[in-house]
């Protein structure tokens, strides 16, 4: 039992895999899993955006219809929260989307061995020293949604004053009545708090439960409360981030 | 433990800022940029199509008219043409209808004064070669006053025959 708690909290909690040393002082930078799975997934994206819009051309073809879809549907989903301002927010967005939806369903394409199965296979020893690497989301670490979340209300604040003005944003606290006005500026705390521990909580949640499915039911079972667990709920809580994020600009830039 | 915020989360702000500014160049805003040209270039060809066409259906309808209006000029021409030459024609057959009657009726008159002509010579010549014939025939008595009015009757109805 010990050790089933031992590797279900190994999993759910991030762990430093190497740090790097600050010149000039003792102070190292420590690097945790959930950099590393970022770090990857920023590449793969990276890179799929670079084959996807390689080659451009007036009439689209191929891999630059499926870049457009992409492209169109987030541009869309800006314009109707958002209005005719859309052009600022949409980029930003659309990176949360896409960064979002392959973070919270990271877990599924774990079927990579992990790294003790990885050093017993191929001998190199840099797979022994991170023994128990694996895709894990980095969305289930409080860092990366308490991040997101203060990156969104930022992003409500800098759009909404470059949009209105400093004094036209200033009025909106005393909107639609100055007693409204405490009220307003709690809105700025709770808007964040809400969209770091909605995500946090629901993909961690999603991940313990998927642990414990694996411990429990070991070879086929998961497969299928993976699509609900991985797949769905993380879809869904990518989508309901961005799209709670867009309403909060438009309320302030409309 | 499973609240401890580290640097994580300056990471995550790092990445992120990364993630954005490359996607913004590599993806979001070059294809949205790609996209605008695009609906701008399919209107631009559509507006140009739209305004051909308007000017195709102006040029027709003037050419139709111009085409009309030669027509109509055409059959002006050539009606004008038409009846000027009646005109001529009537005017020349009246001058030659003219001029033959006035050729004829000269015609005529020379005709007659000539007859008129020939008739009084051949009247004194008859009678010299009726008076010739006659002193041969009767030689002798000749200047009778008798013979004389017998010669002059047989002129006179010589003349009238």
């Amino acid at each position: 039992m010990s050790d089933l708690n031992t590797e279900l909290n190994h999993a759910m909690l991030p762990h430093e895999m190497f740090s790097i040393p600050v010149p000039f002082t003792d102070y190292k930078i420590p690097v945790t899993d959930t950099v590393v799975v970022t770090w990857i997934i920023m590449a793969v994206i990276i890179l799929f955006a670079y084959i996807f819009t390689k080659k451009l051309s007036m009439v689209p073809q191929g891999k630059q219809n499926f870049a457009e879809v992409v492209v169109e549907l987030v541009n869309n989903l800006v314009k109707d929260a958002v209005g005719h301002h859309w052009r600022l927010f949409a980029p930003y967005l659309g990176t949360v989307l896409l960064f979002l939806i392959v973070s919270n369903i990271v877990s599924i394409f774990n079927i990579i061995p992990n790294g003790e199965q990885l050093h017993k296979l191929t001998h190199m020893e840099i797979f022994e020293h991170f023994p128990n690497f694996a895709l894990r989301p980095p969305t289930k670490d409080i860092n990366v949604t308490a991040c997101l979340a203060i990156m969104s209300i930022l992003l409500v604040v800098i759009g909404g004053i470059r949009v209105k003005r400093l004094s036209g944003w200033l009025k909106h606290f005393l909107h639609p009545i100055p007693v409204m006005l405490p009220f307003n500026i709690l809105d700025y705390v709770i808007k964040p708090l809400s969209l770091c521990l909605r995500l946090f909580g629901n993909i961690l949640a999603a991940f313990i439960i998927m642990e414990l499915i694996y411990m429990a039911f070991p070879p086929v079972v998961p497969a299928a409360f993976s699509i609900y667990f991985d797949l769905f709920d993380g879809l869904l809580q990518a989508y309901i981030f961005v799209f709670l994020t867009s309403l909060y600009v438009g309320e302030v830039v409309e | 433990m499973l609240l401890k915020f580290g640097p994580t989360f300056i990471w995550t702000f790092v990445n992120l800022m990364l993630l954005y500014f490359l996607l913004k160049k590599l993806l979001f805003g070059r294809l949205t940029l790609y996209m605008d040209n695009r609906t701008k270039s399919i209107k631009e060809s559509i507006d140009n199509a739209e305004k051909a066409k308007a000017d195709a259906a102006e040029l027709k309808k003037k050419y139709e008219d111009q085409l009309r209006s030669a027509k109509d000029e055409a059959s002006k021409i050539i009606d004008e043409a038409r009846s000027k030459a009646n005109k001529e024609y009537d005017s020349i057959i009246a001058d030659a209808k003219k001029d033959a009657e006035g050729v004829l009726v000269k015609a005529r008159e020379e005709i007659e004064r000539e007859r008129d002509q020939m008739l009084s010579d051949i009247k004194g010549q008859v009678a010299s070669l009726a008076l010739a014939a006659a002193s041969k025939v009767v030689e002798a008595n000749m200047d009778t006053a008798s013979n004389r009015a017998l010669v002059d009757k047989f002129i006179d109805e010589a003349g009238a025959a």
